[in-house]
């Protein structure tokens, strides 16, 4: 059953069925707004519950024309940037070791180094404005399309394009900085 | 992830702690900011035509026939207040109009073009019924 479908039966009084879609966005969500806030997960987990019940509440002004998880993301970018407006929040880089893709043919040195590097790129990202850092993680990260960052940040698709340029550019520099 | 959040928030919604917002809701907010829209143009080209009505008043045509002294007079009797307000109303229009429905998908420059010529339009129309009223058109 796809979101939409799932959101029809949810629109017509099937309650229940709104627990597919928390467990569909649970777990993408948490790490997006991890990533993003670097809170801690008791924080993360309050701006999660304020998005699924928004997502809820709003769900009759869901435009079926477009991606059910385009909008979710929309919501979650809400959240998150009310989160940062009532707190500045303090960055830190975390150690998500379960996060790191590993090759198992790769051999433990390659891995450390691997593993170093991602650390210097996600202290880097951690680092960007938060309208950057948006952009690198829904395009790298969450591997949306132009178009669904355009629906989540409601800019246009070449705005997009340019911001996502700008950060990579800011990334590079950073990257520069730490590396020689 | 924990079952926790996931019981937490089913519990709230069959509790009635959370409502869906009515349709008619999304509507309203839809229609209102299309009214909001559409208010802004027509409050930009009335004071634009007011803007026109009270240049008009000044003559600047023949003041400025008169040289140095006629262009002084000219621009201190241009209704700057007027002005003021007539550009605030369009930059708020462009502001606006991207926070409607799609409307963000849409490059600057079809954005500005949008409004404009809307104001324009809007425009020609309210200083063309003015014309109307004074000439007493209306009354044949």
């Amino acid at each position: 059953m796809t979101d939409e479908e799932v959101i029809a039966l949810v629109c017509k009084g099937d309650r229940d069925k709104f627990a597919l879609i928390i467990e569909r966005y649970e777990d993408k969500l948490f790490r997006y707004i991890k990533r993003l806030t670097n809170q801690s997960p008791e924080d993360i987990e309050d701006i999660l519950s304020d998005v699924f019940l928004s997502v809820y509440s709003n769900l009759q002004g869901f435009d079926t024309h477009k991606k059910f998880g385009s909008w979710i993301y929309r919501i979650a970018h809400n959240k998150i940037v009310d989160s940062f407006r009532a707190k500045k929040p303090t960055f830190f880089l975390t150690e998500d070791s379960e996060e790191l893709v590993m090759s198992k043919n790769q051999l433990i040195e390659e891995l450390e180094i691997e593993k170093e590097n991602q650390k210097i790129i996600k202290t880097a990202v951690s680092e960007l404005e938060l309208k950057y850092k948006e952009a690198i993680l829904l395009c790298y990260f969450e591997d949306k399309s132009y178009n669904e960052i355009s629906d989540i940040l409601r800019l246009n698709p070449n705005q997009v394009g340019v911001l996502i340029h700008r950060a990579k550019q800011k990334l590079k520099n950073k990257l520069k900085k730490t590396y020689e | 992830m924990n079952k926790k959040l996931e019981d937490k928030l089913m519990a709230k919604i069959k509790n009635n702690d959370v409502k869906m917002k009515p349709k008619w809701w999304f509507k309203a907010v839809k229609d209102g900011q299309i009214l909001l829209l559409t208010s802004v143009f027509a409050i930009s080209s009335l004071l634009i035509t007011s803007c026109v009505y009270f240049v008009e008043l000044i003559n600047p045509q023949s003041l400025i026939k008169m040289g140095t002294i006629g262009r002084e007079v000219l621009f201190e009797n241009l209704p700057y207040p007027l002005i003021l307000a007539a550009l605030i109303t369009i930059v708020f229009g462009v502001f606006i109009y991207p926070k409607i429905g799609d409307n963000y998908k849409k490059q600057k420059l079809q954005i500005c073009l949008f409004v404009f010529t809307w104001i324009i339009i809007l425009t020609i129309i309210l200083t063309s019924l003015r014309f109307m009223l004074e000439s007493g058109w209306f009354l044949f």
